[in-house]
């Protein structure tokens, strides 16, 4: 799953450690989930999603779904 | 305040930190015990009593389980995943460790190990893997 959580929160001047203190998550989370290394659950997800005031699918795509655009 | 943990986990992980010290001191002090009585106390215990004794040790055990088990729900889900990622590994290995060495034992005359060992090397291969899960999501 892509996400554009990396830009979202250079656009806000926000670091990791900011956004994880506002998802109440560990700043490694962040990272893990930025870098594409985990995949956060539908309510982690949501919380981000309010966290930026966006919805889900602004944030994060599926991997399949965009290849299957692009086709 | 901007960290690597927010508040609430930086709290429970020094509770835990508090608690885990608090059982295992206790789980020490009730096996000293225990091998002083069994052992070197001189005292004629029938063997119902032995049992007892013997298998004390393991009620400090569970508490010291039980404040893990309530820190890892404390967690947050991705270090849950890490917690479980290194336990299911610890288990696999150490289990099948054990497994292939029953049968060194058995057919190749392998020496025997005591079963006192499995836990302490469940532990052991716990935080060996933790460390890897945790280096593999950086």
């Amino acid at each position: 799953m892509k996400n554009r959580l990396k830009v979202l929160r250079a656009e806000r001047n926000w670091s990791q450690a900011d956004l994880a203190d506002k998802l109440q998550v560990s700043r490694q989370s962040v990272n893990a989930i930025e870098t594409g290394k985990y995949d956060p659950s539908l309510p982690l997800a949501f919380k981000i999603a309010r966290v930026f005031g966006l919805s889900i699918e602004q944030i994060f795509s599926d991997d399949d779904a965009a290849q299957s655009a692009a086709e | 305040m901007s960290c690597e943990v927010p508040d609430n986990m930086r709290e429970a992980g020094r509770r835990y930190t508090v608690r885990m010290l608090g059982t295992g001191l206790l789980y020490m002090a009730v096996v000293f015990a225990a091998v002083w009585v069994i052992r070197h106390s001189g005292l004629q215990l029938p063997q119902w009593t032995v049992v007892l004794i013997s298998l004390t040790p393991v009620i400090p055990a569970l508490v010291m389980m039980r404040v893990y088990l309530t820190f890892v729900r404390q967690m947050d889900e991705f270090n849950r995943r890490i917690q479980s990622e290194a336990w299911l590994i610890s288990a696999g290995l150490v289990g099948f460790g054990t497994f292939t060495y029953s049968f060194l034992e058995e057919w190749a005359h392998f020496p025997r190990l005591d079963l006192v060992w499995v836990f302490p090397a469940l532990i052991g291969m716990w935080g060996l893997a933790t460390f890897f899960v945790k280096r593999r999501y950086q």
